[in-house]
């Protein structure tokens, strides 16, 4: 059994268009569990659906398999870190820990002991007894998760925790929230619209766009397989390379300018499709190999690697990322190369069409 | 709260040791610098001077003269007219009707908007008519509110004695009585300043952060102490505000008293600004009524001064 359960869950407030329609998700205990998309997509409606800070137009949330959409916030026992950390200002540091315990009527020295543990774990014991105010942007987003500590609860809520720190400390508090959780055994569903923070943090996550949820799997087969265009073009950066074709035998011509020849890919039987190629899997071609001739159009250098931006046809530019540092001028030729294997292909719609060509084998090893 | 703040790396060039001022250019830069503050302040220099700081002046100047009918000075004498103030038995009367008044008036006032914010910063279907109702007496004059309330104190065909008689009571002459005068302008007041209290008090409401009070839902408060450990500690500075402005307000006091009652009956709701307005304008004592005018301008500052000092300790700045 689950241990909690979204079943049909829509969310309307009155419009033509649901701001959450049809999510159907069970998430395990101790899970890491991430709704990713872009802003406005209906992912912060979720987590309040969950948390019972809105009422469901319709479907059902469940808790420990019990239909939970009447219970109160604070009978679904559960935490909820906020974007702002909803910090009492008026307030010290123990006294915002200790609030929530006091409403749930803890026995005073075990407040104290909890509130101690948590300070402790989270570094926070020297500012007990500042006030928000007086505490920097990542103490202050430390006290919001120690109030989710010491709560014990066994689900964890976050919305978007970490996005008004800057880029430096996001990157280290992704993996600090990752250990801690770990540690303590939580439950936690993360709301964020950072798919790299997806990617880093997730055990699954579930892609949302325009309320509609997209795809739900591990940020691997996510970024290997992605259902659709929306996912593809979502979850990487640079973001895969998508164009639209015309099936040939034998061949692709895409945007009825550029053919390319795939010998060893059985082709889709449609006749217009979306084709989709990371950019890692974009090679440069060697001497003799068979290889297609591009114009460089824009070129960035990140130190390790080199995004390379060529004009594949008409008004269709493509990325490509070598590791290394390649130096290539604007306007120069160059050839390319690539594994047919690694063509995705989208019907028109932008759905996914045939198997999965991922090599799973290769995926595997590096773990 | 604001966002974490980056640090900034100074882009101020150090000065050239060329640049170095003698100490006569710099004391120049200086009252350059000061003339040049004082032009800003200009406009509000001339209206406070002309509007607050001359009467003041005048004030101080009047109160320690005799003057005529037209409020010439005619005779210095001194502090007399204090002196005589405070052996009047009339002026402490005045002063026990003005602090009763302000007793009756200022918290009522402040917790019944409070609590009409509180219903009106609720989420439902139609709120918004209930807010125009209740922040309407604000577009109210002192005037037109007394005509209103006026009529509805009528001791025979107000609705206030129609009601009494209605459930059997029997009809009291709520202006003409001198135990009830003070308390039925205290009412006609309090219900004058609710409008802008409630307004004030309702935008407090609707500055502070909602995900505050999520976050208290998610813990299990309950409404009241949500009320107790979020709402009021939040608002207290709005709250601080409503008060201190409607002590000066109500210990300031003149239009309802000059429309309802006139001071009347028997002094009963004399309070001190009418009665500075008797001394100078009905009995023409200049100097004696400008020495009451000083004495409630001390008694203002002392009480907005200790509002602040102590008061203030239980505000929580944001």
């Amino acid at each position: 059994m689950a241990f909690l359960e979204l079943v049909e869950v829509t969310k309307s407030y009155g419009g033509k268009k649901s701001a959450v329609e049809n999510v159907n998700v069970a998430i395990e205990s101790g899970e890491f569990f991430v709704l990713v998309g872009p802003s406005g997509c209906g992912k912060s409606t979720i987590l309040r659906l969950i948390a019972g800070l809105e009422p469901l137009t319709s479907g059902y949330v469940l808790i420990d398999g019990q239909v939970a959409n009447d219970w109160p916030p604070h009978a679904r026992r559960l935490s909820m870190v906020f974007q702002n950390y909803a910090l009492y200002p008026h307030l010290t540091v123990e006294q915002n820990m200790r609030i929530v315990l006091q409403a749930q009527k803890v026995p005073k020295e075990e407040q104290v002991k909890r509130c101690m543990e948590a300070a402790e774990l989270l570094g926070l014991t020297d500012v007990l007894h500042r006030k928000p105010r007086e505490l920097s942007g990542g103490q202050r987003q430390r006290v919001a998760l120690g109030r989710a500590i010491v709560a014990q609860t066994p689900l964890c809520l976050m919305d978007e925790p970490l996005s008004n720190l800057d880029a430096k400390l996001r990157a280290k508090m992704r993996s600090e929230l990752r250990r801690l959780q770990r540690q303590l055994g939580m439950t936690v569903i993360y709301v964020t619209h950072d798919q790299t923070e997806a990617m880093t943090m997730a055990d699954r996550m579930m892609i949302l766009h325009d309320g509609r949820p997209q795809q739900i799997g591990s940020p691997l087969d996510v970024y290997n397989s992605p259902d659709n265009t929306f996912v593809a073009s979502f979850i990487g950066t640079p973001p895969m390379n998508l164009a639209e074709a015309h099936v040939l035998n034998h061949s692709l011509l895409l945007q009825n300018e550029r053919p390319i020849r795939l010998l060893r890919r059985s082709l889709p039987k449609a006749e217009r499709v979306i084709v989709g190629l990371r950019p890692e899997h974009i090679e440069p071609a060697e001497s003799g190999e068979e290889s297609m001739a591009v114009k460089v159009s824009h070129v960035e250098w990140l130190g390790n690697e080199t995004l390379v931006t060529f004009e594949l046809a008409k008004n269709l530019y493509w990325t490509a990322r070598w590791n290394g540092q390649w130096r290539i001028r604007l306007g120069e030729v160059v050839p390319l190369t690539f594994d047919e294997q690694d063509f995705l292909f989208f019907d028109a719609s932008g759905k996914r069409i045939g198997a999965p060509s991922i090599k799973r084998e290769e995926v595997w090893v590096h773990q | 709260m604001g966002s974490p703040m980056n640090e900034r790396v100074s882009t101020v060039p150090s000065p050239a040791p060329w640049s170095v001022r003698t100490k006569r250019e710099a004391r120049q830069a200086a009252i350059k610098s000061w003339l040049e503050g004082m032009v800003y302040l200009c406009p509000s220099l001339l209206l406070f001077g002309v509007f607050l700081f001359y009467p003041l002046g005048r004030t101080m100047y009047l109160s320690v003269f005799h003057t005529d009918y037209q409020g010439h000075p005619t005779e210095f004498v001194g502090l007399a007219h204090f002196v005589a103030l405070l052996q009047d038995a009339s002026f402490w009367h005045s002063l026990k009707a003005t602090v009763l008044f302000a007793a009756l008036t200022v918290p009522t006032t402040v917790a019944v908007s409070f609590g009409l914010a509180l219903l009106a910063h609720e989420t439902r279907k139609g709120i918004g008519i209930f807010r125009t109702i209740f922040a309407s007496t604000m577009g109210m004059s002192v005037g037109v509110a007394s005509v209103i309330w006026m009529f509805m104190y009528n001791p025979a065909i107000g609705i206030i004695n129609r009601l009494v008689s209605a459930i059997g009571g029997t009809p009291v002459s709520w202006l003409l009585d001198q135990d009830t005068a003070l308390y039925a302008v205290a009412a006609a007041t309090i219900w004058m300043n609710i409008g802008l209290t409630f307004l004030l008090l309702l935008a407090g409401l609707q500055n502070i952060d909602p995900s505050l009070y999520e976050s208290a839902r998610i813990a299990g408060m309950s409404y009241w102490r949500q009320l107790w450990t979020v709402t009021v500690p939040l608002l207290s500075p709005t709250l601080f505000f409503v008060t201190t402005v409607s002590l000066i307000q109500a210990l300031q006091t003149f239009g309802q008293i000059d429309f309802l009652t006139k001071g009347g009956p028997v002094e009963a709701t004399n309070v001190f600004v009418y009665a500075i307005y008797r001394e100078a304008f009905v009995n023409y004592q200049f100097g004696s009524a400008s020495a009451q005018a000083l004495v409630l301008f001390l008694i203002i500052a002392i009480v907005t001064f200790l509002q602040f000092r102590f008061a203030e300790r239980k505000v929580h700045y944001q």
